[in-house]
């Protein structure tokens, strides 16, 4: 864990690393599930920061990504912000297509044949298409969203078992942001005043392709030092 | 076998929840993508079970299902959410819902989950 920005004690940066190791696990498992494919991880960092910039997102890069957003509420407020790479977006696009070729043969519903108007803004606003092929960039960025929703879930859910803090996301919402001005307009208009940033990068490896993932999870100053608090008084951390 | 109904705003969840319970026998008798949706199917196909998503645009699960069980409060609902907060848990429980399924873990007990619901 990178924590130089913040004065973080060992305890605490323990602590983290043990959060790190459980959203990760977790993440993987539902991946697994969700898919049934073949994922590992191959490598996964936290750094607690008291921006995001340029520095501590480096290898995210200046290119287009896929950003799936939701405020956290409940005993931690703030925000949480899952990133992903236009690349890393195409490679699971590529790994996926069978899978979504199978599952969507047999819709028999609606699905993702919605009128326009009752399209969400990513589906009506859609400029990067996967090879030119409009049905199968709906069907990815569905369930982008919904693997969103359920990662930010076990995010969450770690939360409460590390820390005790009850805490539930609200509706996510999935974006397209070609050049990282979306994802900048989240971070700055987020209504929490001060917030602290962990942000966490996971690499899995999806049937033998590479697959960055990214998470800023940006709690409230009250709410992060209610963690530190937390972390301090719970002798289970240890100091070592 | 059970006749289902499966509401989920997304098309992936719908899909997916919708090729476990055929694999396992059951059959769907509705696809619905959101609360209005849902109620109006529930109402007019009268579905054995339904695998109810909490997190929804619109009317979210727990609206849906106090709407549910209104109708037939004998209605067999299992809610299924990407939220691990136990406080959701609890509301949906008190509400009428047989049971409160974490998404990651509906991929894998879904039909273990229904058997147990369906008294199977």
């Amino acid at each position: 864990m990178n924590a130089q920005q913040i004065s973080l004690t060992k305890k605490q940066i323990n602590s983290f690393d043990r959060f790190l190791v459980d959203g990760t696990g977790n993440t993987l498992n539902a991946l697994t599930g969700m898919f049934g494919l073949n994922i590992d991880s191959s490598n996964s960092t936290i750094e607690i920061a008291s921006a995001v910039h340029s520095e501590n997102l480096n290898r995210l890069g200046s290119g287009a990504l896929y950003v799936v957003s939701s405020a956290l509420l409940g005993d931690m407020q703030g925000s949480i912000v899952l990133l992903m790479r236009k690349c890393d977006f195409e490679c699971l696009g590529d790994v996926m297509k069978p899978i979504l070729n199978l599952l969507f043969l047999s819709s028999t519903d609606t699905d993702l044949a919605t009128l326009d108007n009752q399209k969400p803004d990513w589906m009506r606003n859609s400029s990067l298409n996967h090879s030119s092929d409009p049905v199968f960039h709906e069907q990815m960025m569905d369930t982008l969203s919904e693997m969103g929703n359920v990662i930010i879930g076990l995010y969450t859910k770690a939360i409460y078992k590390n820390y005790k803090l009850n805490t539930h996301h609200s509706l996510p919402k999935t974006l397209e942001d070609p050049d990282q001005q979306a994802f900048s307009q989240i971070l700055s208009s987020s209504e929490v005043s001060e917030p602290l940033h962990m942000i966490i990068e996971n690499e899995f490896i999806v049937m033998a392709k590479p697959i960055k993932l990214w998470c800023v999870i940006s709690p409230t100053l009250e709410s992060f030092q209610n963690m530190l608090n937390i972390i301090d008084s719970d002798p289970g951390y240890g100091s070592c | 076998m059970a006749k289902i109904l499966i509401v989920d705003d997304s098309a992936f969840a719908r899909s997916s929840i919708s090729m476990i319970v055929e694999n396992g026998g059951h059959e769907v008798v509705g696809r619905a993508q959101d609360g209005d949706q849902a109620l109006l199917m529930y109402k007019s196909l009268h579905p054995e079970l339904v695998t109810l998503d909490y997190l929804m645009d619109g009317k979210d699960g727990e609206e849906v299902l106090r709407e549910i069980i209104q109708h037939d409060p004998e209605a067999k609902v299992i809610m299924l959410t990407g939220s691990g907060d136990h406080a959701i848990e609890e509301t949906a429980l008190q509400t009428g819902a047989k049971v409160f399924l974490e998404k990651p873990n509906m991929y894998m007990n879904l039909l273990k989950v229904i058997d147990q619901v369906m008294g199977i």
